[in-house]
């Protein structure tokens, strides 16, 4: 090969070799990083001895104490997936396939508790069901009903999961039942077929994959989730789970990071290893019955049961959504903090709003409110362009080495949150640049989290545009840089401002992958919230809470809007 | 010319004050003299020099922010030197540490930190330099050079309990680390935190040292909730879920303060105290004022902020006692302060704190 073009080469391929070089000290180095940690004997710390090689953490996992959170956290796995599966399809079947009334109320059902984050639910119902001051005890002990409801229990773990997960399974079913052929249903009763019949061997059936995806999904997002069991693992029963032990392992001083990395990597592996099988499962099924032809499926009538339906779901709305907004307001709001009959929870005498607005003008909150916006627009411009550039080389290059490129994009969804944020903390301790302490490293941790959603987001409307309309651009002389910016970005605007806008709401929300990561300077809201839940006031975290979710819910509905008028 | 002469007013007009505000701030001191506050010298000229030179440094804390604000504040009021701090908890703040410092880009002049053990570390690790402030020959032996290590201790907080005055009757509560094994605080009325840091391991090993293993066994039969860190605990007592709890004086007179109807109780057998921790770092970029503020902090002017805005106590004869909310402990020559054996500290650190875990039915 010649000099000339040896050179063309390298310049063609630079910016890939610039992308993998990205992707390695983003994704890779920092999962390799927690291996090599978990068998060393001192944590990872530049400059410092390396440690000896010893499987010993490994075999500590075995000790009753790791096997007791392992198990407690397979049980809130199954439990809170099973819980939100229920919820979720059972409200996606009544909006999409029934005639219930309140349709607008089901829909709301569906969603609402997303805007909660399962760390501001977990924190309401710590209020809410304590087993002594408890808002909900305090008012069954008023009306003289003798039971207690407690949360600090396995179950109440599994109740908040199942609430906090249960719009997830909704949005996947909802679609799938919207888009279902309606002429198998059609017949199956046309040959004779029950109602139920028709129901438990056609519809069924059809959803499975939607359904099973989303059990998957959830079930992970379940199990590596961290706030919810460190909020109620340790009010009263001590319930230690996977990612809370980890978390505690990292908080204690000295802190104990191998052993911490070796959890992770158990974590890890229990993640890999569902979403392998989610992707064995899907790729046996054929999609063909779900392909939406623009036919409208039938709904069906529900008869006498219109209104208990619709019953339960107001039920379930007071539960999820109303319950905790109050629980919060009243702890937020109140000016006593020791609460003992009804009348103490009710007297608005002590109420204060001012409470709010200090909180609001408060500096910390401010502080945090900025950074989580700088953080979430962040994740949004940067994590879009990281996640176009990898899509662009995976579905229109025939760059070497594209499908690896895919692979590792698509990694970080097998690797729990908490795990990925311990790694990141490593790496950028042991790289010579500062980026620990900076807005910039939780900027790229939440780039990195959430890859495989930007990925797939931006994948999905690339493919949509064909090829040639660049190429003919590319033909007439402009540079591969222009043509893109020229060409494929105009045409697929929409699908980068919407991606873009995903990112930067998940950014928004994120605790897991960046509580290892913040410093006094960089505190976001959710930490906040944690932070003052961590040091007993209880209050101001119900208050930043409030504020919190009102602020996410305002996003939502903008984007929203956002959406609607583009479609 | 018109906006080069307003220019020039405006900058009087921001000059002026602050020489009137440091004329009142600073009364005693020059540029050429020595630091002096209240008649005790806190730098001779030169290091006063270096030290307006250097006009602030940086603080690597484990207090908590409040603490870490009332100090520097405290401190800035006497000197006019500034304080940056960079607050964390103490197993963060190690780590962070000891990364920067193998990278080369330790940012810390000045290391203040709550465990024994985590200080230790840092000394092993060659951090730490070691600095003999003004008054130090006056310090107690057992608060210099805590296993030889370059750094002493400039306060103790102190372990004490706390009770919920709605729940429990005057006659009640108890008054000794001893009753709380009666039997009326059995089944989830007890309060208890997890060994996680400085405080609450040192309350756990003078336990074990003065009532033997099986006072922890016997709190553990009590079945108390046990929380992971003091503030929380104290939060659930206000709240009602417990009856009885350890606390840290200053945050159970916060929660009062905030309209919880709990109380500190000052145990007869002692309050247990645990250490705090300061020393310079070996490559601070700012010594100077740093120096300044260890000198500052044993000095009387130092102490007392201790005491009064820290709620802690100072460890100089002859300081005043903490002022915890509205009540003024007794001071140290007067108040029964107890301490565990600081060696044990270190050594016994992992074998009690897994043992305790297994007592308390933590680990299986």
């Amino acid at each position: 090969m010649t000099g000339a073009a040896t050179l063309r080469l390298s310049v063609h391929y630079l910016p890939l070799g610039v992308l993998a070089a990205l992707l390695f000290v983003l994704i890779l180095m920092p999962i390799g990083i927690i291996v090599y940690a978990s068998l060393l004997d001192t944590p990872p710390r530049p400059g410092a001895v390396v440690g000896a090689m010893t499987f010993d953490h490994y075999r500590d996992l075995l000790n009753p104490a790791n096997l007791t959170a392992l198990k407690n956290s397979l049980i809130i796995g199954f439990g809170g997936t099973a819980g939100a599966l229920v919820i979720g399809s059972a409200l996606a079947w009544l909006s999409a396939r029934t005639n219930a009334p309140a349709k607008v109320l089901i829909r709301i059902a569906g969603v609402a508790p997303m805007f909660m984050s399962s760390l501001v639910t977990a924190l309401a119902w710590s209020v809410l069901a304590s087993p002594i001051s408890g808002q909900l005890n305090v008012i069954l002990k008023s009306i003289g009903l003798p039971f207690v409801i407690d949360i600090y229990t396995l179950s109440g773990i599994i109740f908040v999961m199942a609430i906090s997960y249960a719009p997830y399974v909704y949005l996947l079913i909802n679609s799938a039942l919207s888009l279902m052929n309606p002429d198998f249903e059609d017949a199956a009763s046309i040959h004779g077929a029950s109602r139920w019949q028709t129901i438990r061997l056609v519809t069924i059936p059809m959803v499975m994959p939607a359904a099973i995806g989303a059990a998957i999904l959830v079930f992970v997002l379940v199990v590596e989730n961290f706030p919810v069991p460190a909020i109620l693992g340790s009010g009263g029963e001590r319930i230690q789970t996977i990612p809370a032990f980890l978390f505690r392992l990292m908080n204690v001083a000295p802190s104990r990071a191998n052993e911490a990395a070796a959890l992770g990597i158990t974590l890890t592996i229990i993640t890999v290893v569902l979403v392998w099988l989610q992707r064995i499962y899907l790729a046996r099924r054929s999609y063909t019955t779900v392909t939406g032809k623009g036919l409208r499926p039938r709904l069906i009538d529900l008869g006498p049961w219109r209104w208990p339906a619709a019953g339960l779901v107001t039920l379930y709305l007071l539960i999820a959504v109303v319950l905790p907004f109050l629980a919060l307001s009243q702890t937020a709001l109140s000016t006593r903090r020791f609460v003992r009959t009804s009348g103490d929870l009710f007297n608005f005498a002590t109420y204060d709003f001012s409470r709010l607005v200090t909180l609001a003008a408060d500096n910390r909150f401010q502080h945090a409110l900025s950074n989580s916006l700088l953080t979430a627009a962040g994740c949004a411009v940067l994590g879009g362009i990281l996640h176009f550039t990898i899509a662009y080389y995976v579905h229109r290059t025939r760059a070497p080495g594209r499908g690896l490129l895919e692979q590792i994009a698509m990694l970080p969804l097998s690797v729990p949150a908490l795990v990925l944020g311990l790694g990141f903390l490593w790496t950028w301790f042991l790289l010579p640049i500062p980026l620990y302490g900076t807005l910039f490293i939780l900027i790229l941790a939440t780039a990195v989290r959430f890859m495989p959603q930007g990925f797939r987001a931006i994948s999905s409307t690339i493919v949509q545009v064909h090829p040639d309309l660049e190429d003919s651009a590319y033909m007439a002389g402009a540079s591969r840089l222009r043509s893109i910016c020229t060409i494929t970005a105009p045409l697929i605007r929409t699908g980068l401002v919407s991606t873009a806008l995903l990112l930067g709401i998940l950014a928004m929300r994120e605790l897991s992958s960046v509580i290892f990561l913040f410093t006094h300077d960089t505190m976001m809201l959710a930490m906040v919230i944690f932070d003052f839940w961590e040091t007993g006031s209880v209050a101001r975290a119900a208050g930043v809470s409030l504020l919190y979710s009102f602020l996410l819910l305002a996003i939502t509905v903008v984007v929203g809007r956002w959406f609607q008028l583009r479609e | 010319m018109r906006s080069v002469v307003s220019k020039s007013i405006r900058r009087c007009f921001a000059v002026v004050p602050l020489m009137l505000a440091s004329a009142f701030v600073m009364p005693e001191t020059s540029l050429s003299e020595d630091l002096v506050i209240n008649s005790t010298t806190i730098a001779d000229a030169e290091l006063w020099a270096a030290a307006q030179e250097d006009g602030s440094f940086t603080l690597y804390s484990s207090q908590s922010p409040t603490a870490n604000e009332a100090m520097s504040t405290a401190f800035n009021e006497a000197t006019g030197l500034t304080v940056d701090t960079v607050p964390a908890t103490a197993a963060r703040l190690y780590e962070r540490i000891l990364s920067e410092a193998g990278a080369g880009v330790l940012n810390a002049d000045l290391i203040w930190i709550t465990d024994a053990a985590l200080i230790a570390g840092l000394a092993t690790n060659n951090v730490l330099a070691s600095y003999e402030p003004l008054g130090y020959d006056k310090l107690a032996a057992e608060f210099k050079a805590p296993n030889n290590g370059p750094y002493f201790i400039p306060l103790q907080a102190v372990n004490a309990l706390s009770y919920n005055k709605e729940l429990v009757a005057e006659a009640d509560v108890p008054k000794k680390w001893s009753d709380l094994l009666d039997p009326k605080w059995a089944d989830r009325k007890l309060g208890w935190t997890q060994v996680t840091g400085g405080s609450n391991w040192s309350r756990e090993l003078w336990l074990r040292e003065t009532y033997g293993q099986e006072y922890l066994e016997g709190i553990a039969r009590q079945k108390p909730i046990i929380s992971d860190s003091n503030a929380v605990t104290t939060e659930l007592l206000s709240r009602g879920e417990v009856m009885v709890a350890v606390g840290l004086p200053a945050s159970v007179a916060q929660a009062a303060a905030d309209g919880a109807p709990v109380e500190v109780i000052f145990p007869e057998d002692g309050m247990i105290a645990y250490n705090q921790y300061v020393a310079l770092a070996a490559s601070a970029k700012k010594p100077n004022a740093a120096k300044v503020f260890l000198n500052w902090i044993l000095s009387p002017g130092g102490q007392e902020a201790i005491a009064l805005k820290l709620g802690n106590y100072p460890v100089m004869e002859g300081a005043p006692g903490p002022l915890v909310g509205e009540r003024t402990l007794p001071s140290r020559d007067e108040a029964l302060i107890v301490q565990p054996n600081e060696e044990n500290l270190l050594k016994l650190r992992e074998q009690y704190q897994e043992e305790w875990l297994r007592m308390m039915g933590i680990t299986g």
